[in-house]
C-alpha cells in the first residue's frame, strides 16, 4: 500500500504559511504583481491616449486643411462677387439701367435758382402820425393785437 | 548512432552558418541603405510624397482717387489635359469643343500628344469651368491661375492698359508700373499621400512670396466717365477720327481725367484694333494752332515786349520774308490793342508780337513751358513733340510758331503748359499715380506733386488769365461760356497740309474752389463743314465743364459778370533821348508806360515811339542804347486806306512809322503794301483824296 504523504497533516506539520518570511515574500509578490498590472494598465492607457490624441490631432489637422480650402474657395468667391458688384455698379451700367429699364432721360438745360439773402427788404416807413391821431392809432393797434394773438394751450 | 548524431550536428552547424552569413549580408546591405546611402533613399522617399508648388503672387489693385477698383486680379481656372489618363480622346475632344473656344481638331491633337500634361485653355470663365466640371471628363483637370479683370470696362482703359496671359503688363500703367504691380512668386512644399491628398501634420513649408503693390491714381472715376461720355456724344455729331480730353488740377498737376476715342475694353482687348489701344493724349502729336497763342502771349507779356494795351494792326495778312501769313478773318481786324488781338485770335497780331521777341527768347520760353520733351507722366511711349532745331528756325518759322503752326505738341504737353499759366506761372509735372501702397511692413511710396520750374511770373500769369477770360466772354470762345462761372480759354483750329482735314481744340481754365482746373478737348481729323474749334471742341468743353462743376458742387455766382476793362486813358510819350537808362525807365513807369530796354545800360540813344506821340496808357516804349538797334526793328505797315490824314499820322506815330502825306481828304493809296514789314526809318507815302 502506498504510504504517501499525509496531506492532512501538511498544514499542521509544516505550517510554513504562518512563517513570517513566507508571508512577507508572498505579499511582496502580490504587491509587485499589482504594481505590474497597474503599470501595464497605466502604460496601455497612456499608449491608447497617445494614439487617440495623435488620431485626434490628425483628424483636426485634416479638418483644418478642409476648412482652409473652404476658406480659400469662399475668399475667391467673395472677390469674384466684389468685382461683379463693382461691374454692376459702374457708371456705364447705372446709366444703361436708368435709360433702358427705368426710361430715364438726361436732364435738359439746368435752371439754377440762387437765393440771395443779401438783398435788403424794402421797408415802407409810415409818415409821422399827427399828435391828434396818435391816441386813435394806439387803440387800433391794441384791437389788432388782441385779434391776431393766440394764447398757447398749457400742457398742465 | 553516434555517427548519425554527428552528421545532424554538422548539418545544423552548416545551415546555421549559411543563415548567419545571409544575415550578415542582409545586415551589411541594411547598413549600406540606412547609413551609408541613407540620404539618397531618403530623398527618393521624400520626392514621392513631397510636392513643390509655385504660389503665384497676386497682382496689385489699381484704384481711382475715390477708392474705386479699376483693375483687380481674380483666380481663374486653366483647363489641363493629362493625355495618359484620357480613355476616349474622340469623345473627350468633342465634349470639350462644345465649351471651349478651340476647335475639335486642335483639342484632339493636343490630348493625344505625348506630353504628360498640356494646357488646353488658360484662365477660362467660371461658367466654362463649371460646364467642364459637370461633364466629369477623365484626364481633364484644372489648375488655378490669376486673371486680370477690369470691372469698369472701357473706363480709363487708355490709362490703365492691360496685361498678357502671363499677367505681365502690356500697355498703360499695367506696363509702366509692372515692377510694382506684379509682385514676387512664392513657393509651397507639401507632403501628399498616394491619392494626392495633403497629409495632415506632414511636411508643410512655405517660402512666402510678395503680392503686387496697390497703385492709387489721381483719376476721378466720375470725371473720367463724363469726359469719355462727352467724346462719345461728339462722335455722334461730328465726323472725326478720334478725340482726347484732359482734365488737370493746375495746382498740383493731378490728372482728374484723360479720355480718348476710339475706346476699347481691356477685358477683351484682343477684339479691338491696336489703333484703339493708343493713348493719343500721350502718344500722338498735333499742331496746336491758336491754343498755342496762350504761350506766345504769356511769353511776350513776361518779356515786356508787349502789354495788353499796345496797339497792333491787322490788314488781314502779314508778310514775313516775302511769305504771306493770313488771318482767319479775310478782312482783318484793323487797329486793335493786344488784348483785342487775343480776343479775336488774330494771326498777324500774334506774328507781330512773336517777332518782337527775338528767336532765342521765344525758343527758350517754348522749351521752358515743356514743349519738345517728355512731361514725365510715366506712361509708355510718351511722345516728345516736334520742335524744329534751333538753327533751322528763321523769321518765318518764328512767325508761324507764334500762332501754333510749324510745331507739334502732345495734348498732355499743352495741358501741362497751360496749367502753368493757371498756376501762377509754376509748371508742375503731370501726376497720374498718387501713391503706391507697399503693404503694412513698409512705407508707402508717395508721389508728391513736383514743381518743374517757374516759367512766368504770377503777375504775367494772372494777366494772361484775364485776357483768356475775355476770349470766352466776348471773343472767339463764347461757345464755351457757362453762365455764372468765370472761364478763360482759347480755341484752336489747325488745317492738315494740302487736305481739308482739321484738328480742332479748346483749352480752358476754370476755377473750382481753391484751385484752377485746366480742361483740354481735342477732336482729330475733322471733316465736313463744321470744323472750327469754336464750333466743335468748345461745346464739348462747355458740356463737360458744366457737368464737372455740378459734380464738384461749385455753385454759379450770378455776380460773376466778367467785364474786361481796358484803361482808355491816353498819355503822351516823353522825350528820353540822352537820359540814363535807369532814370528813363523810372520816369516812364511813373507815367504809366511799359518799358522795354534794348542794349546795355547807359544813355538812351533812341526810343520807339517817338516823343510827343499820344498813345494808350500802359503801352510799351522801347529804349535803345544804340541807334543801329532801332534801325534793325521791322514794323508791320497798317492799312491806312480810308483814314483821314490825322488818323493815319496818329496810328503811324503809335506804331513808330513815319508818313509823307500827299493831298487832303482820306487815304486812297499807300506806297507800302499793308502787312509788309519795313524798317522804322523808311518813310511811307500816302495819297489822300
Amino acid at each position: 500500500m502506498y504510504q504517501g504523504q499525509d496531506y492532512g497533516n501538511i498544514t499542521s506539520q509544516s505550517n510554513y504559511l504562518n512563517e513570517s518570511s513566507y508571508n512577507f515574500t508572498n505579499i511582496k509578490k502580490q504587491a509587485y504583481t499589482i504594481i505590474y498590472i497597474f503599470m501595464m494598465v497605466f502604460i496601455s492607457i497612456s499608449v491608447l491616449l497617445y494614439i487617440s490624441q495623435v488620431l485626434n490631432i490628425n483628424q483636426s489637422s485634416s479638418k483644418l486643411l478642409q476648412l482652409e480650402e473652404k476658406l480659400e474657395t469662399f475668399r475667391a468667391r467673395n472677390e469674384r462677387l466684389e468685382v461683379e458688384l463693382a461691374s454692376k455698379t459702374s457708371l456705364a451700367e447705372v446709366e444703361k439701367i436708368a435709360k433702358r429699364e427705368l426710361n430715364m432721360v438726361e436732364a435738359g438745360k439746368k435752371e439754377t435758382l440762387v437765393y440771395n439773402n443779401q438783398i435788403k427788404r424794402k421797408e415802407n416807413f409810415m409818415a409821422d402820425i399827427p399828435k391828434e391821431k396818435f391816441f386813435l392809432a394806439q387803440i387800433y393797434d391794441r384791437i389788432i393785437k388782441e385779434v391776431t394773438t393766440v394764447q398757447a394751450e398749457s400742457l398742465e | 548512432m553516434q555517427q548519425f548524431e554527428e552528421s545532424v550536428k554538422n548539418r545544423v552547424i552548416f545551415y546555421f552558418a549559411v543563415i548567419f552569413i545571409l544575415f550578415i549580408i542582409l545586415a551589411l546591405r541594411l547598413v549600406f541603405i540606412q547609413v551609408i546611402n541613407s540620404a539618397e533613399y531618403e530623398h527618393k522617399a521624400l520626392s514621392q510624397r513631397v510636392k513643390e508648388f509655385v504660389v503665384n503672387s497676386e497682382r496689385g489693385i489699381i484704384y481711382d482717387n475715390t477708392g474705386r477698383k479699376l483693375a483687380v486680379s481674380l483666380p481663374a481656372k486653366t483647363v489641363v489635359a493629362l493625355p495618359d489618363n484620357i480613355i476616349n480622346p474622340e469623345k473627350t475632344a468633342a465634349k470639350l469643343a462644345e465649351v471651349l473656344d478651340i476647335s475639335y481638331n486642335i483639342i484632339y491633337r493636343r490630348i493625344t500628344s505625348s506630353a504628360a500634361a498640356i494646357f488646353l485653355q488658360r484662365k477660362v470663365s467660371e461658367k466654362t469651368y463649371q460646364e467642364i466640371e459637370n461633364k466629369n471628363l477623365k484626364g481633364i483637370t484644372f489648375t488655378e491661375e490669376s486673371k486680370r479683370y477690369y470691372p469698369e470696362g472701357e473706363l480709363a482703359s487708355h490709362i490703365i492698359g492691360f496685361t498678357g496671359v502671363d499677367n505681365n503688363g502690356l500697355n498703360g500703367l499695367e506696363l509702366s508700373y509692372n515692377n510694382y504691380l506684379s509682385g514676387k512668386a512664392g513657393k509651397m512644399i507639401v507632403e501628399k499621400d498616394a491619392k494626392g491628398r495633403t497629409i495632415p501634420n506632414g511636411i508643410r513649408e512655405a517660402v512666402p512670396g510678395r503680392d503686387g503693390y496697390n497703385v492709387h491714381l489721381t483719376i476721378n472715376e466720375v470725371i473720367q466717365y463724363m469726359a469719355e461720355k462727352e467724346l462719345k456724344n461728339a462722335a455722334e455729331k461730328f465726323d472725326f477720327s478720334g478725340g482726347s480730353v484732359i482734365v488737370m488740377d493746375s495746382s498740383n498737376g493731378d490728372l482728374l481725367a484723360m479720355a480718348n476715342t476710339p475706346a476699347y475694353n481691356p477685358n477683351n482687348f484682343g477684339d479691338y484694333s491696336d489703333k484703339s489701344w493708343r493713348n493719343r493724349a500721350i502718344n500722338d502729336v498735333f499742331e496746336p494752332g491758336s491754343t498755342f497763342k496762350i504761350i506766345t502771349a504769356a511769353s511776350a507779356l513776361e518779356e515786356g515786349v508787349v502789354t495788353e494795351n499796345d496797339i497792333l494792326t491787322d490788314p488781314g495778312h502779314i508778310y514775313v520774308e516775302n511769305e504771306e501769313i493770313s488771318c482767319w478773318s479775310n478782312a482783318g481786324h484793323g487797329k486793335q490793342s493786344f488784348a483785342e488781338v487775343v480776343k479775336n485770335s488774330c494771326n498777324p497780331g500774334f506774328v507781330e508780337v512773336g517777332l518782337k521777341m527775338d528767336k532765342k527768347t521765344f525758343y527758350s520760353y517754348i522749351k521752358a513751358f515743356g514743349f519738345g520733351e517728355q512731361t514725365g507722366i510715366r506712361l509708355p511711349a510718351e511722345a516728345a513733340g516736334i520742335i524744329p532745331e534751333y538753327d533751322r528756325i528763321g523769321p518765318v518759322e518764328l512767325a508761324t510758331f507764334s500762332f501754333g503752326h510749324g510745331i507739334s505738341v502732345t495734348p498732355i504737353q499743352l495741358a501741362t503748359a497751360i496749367s502753368a499759366v493757371a498756376n501762377e506761372g509754376k509748371l508742375m509735372r503731370p501726376r497720374l499715380v498718387k501713391e503706391v501702397d507697399t503693404g503694412i511692413n513698409s512705407e508707402n511710396i508717395i508721389n508728391e506733386p513736383q514743381l518743374v520750374r517757374q516759367v512766368i511770373s504770377k503777375s504775367t500769369a494772372d494777366k494772361t488769365k484775364e485776357l483768356l477770360k475775355q476770349v470766352v466772354e466776348s471773343g472767339t470762345g463764347t461757345q464755351a461760356a457757362i453762365e455764372g462761372y468765370e472761364i478763360g480759354g482759347k480755341t484752336g483750329t489747325a488745317k492738315h497740309y494740302n487736305e481739308d482735314i482739321y484738328d480742332s481744340s479748346f483749352i480752358g481754365i476754370v476755377t473750382a474752389g481753391d484751385r484752377d482746373l485746366v480742361i483740354l478737348t481735342i477732336l482729330y481729323d475733322i471733316k465736313g463743314k463744321t470744323y472750327y474749334g469754336s464750333q466743335t471742341a468748345a461745346p464739348v468743353f462747355k458740356n463737360l465743364t458744366s457737368n464737372i462743376l455740378n459734380y464738384l458742387n461749385i455753385k454759379p455766382d450770378q455776380n460773376n459778370e466778367f467785364d474786361y476793362q481796358q484803361n482808355q486813358r491816353e498819355i503822351i510819350v516823353p522825350d528820353l533821348i540822352g537820359t540814363e537808362f535807369l532814370k528813363a525807365e523810372t520816369s516812364l513807369r511813373e507815367k504809366g508806360f511799359n518799358v522795354k530796354l534794348i542794349g546795355d545800360e547807359g544813355i538812351v540813344k533812341d526810343q520807339l515811339p517817338k516823343s510827343g506821340v499820344e498813345t494808350n496808357y500802359n503801352s510799351t516804349v522801347w529804349l535803345f542804347s544804340q541807334k543801329e538797334a532801332k534801325e534793325e526793328i521791322l514794323i508791320a505797315v497798317p492799312d491806312f486806306r480810308g483814314m483821314t490824314g490825322i488818323e493815319a499820322e496818329r496810328l503811324a506815330g503809335q506804331k513808330g512809322l513815319e508818313l509823307i502825306l500827299d493831298g487832303s481828304g482820306k487815304v486812297v493809296g499807300q506806297s507800302v503794301y499793308p502787312g509788309s514789314r519795313v524798317k522804322n526809318y523808311k518813310k511811307i507815302n500816302l495819297k489822300l483824296r
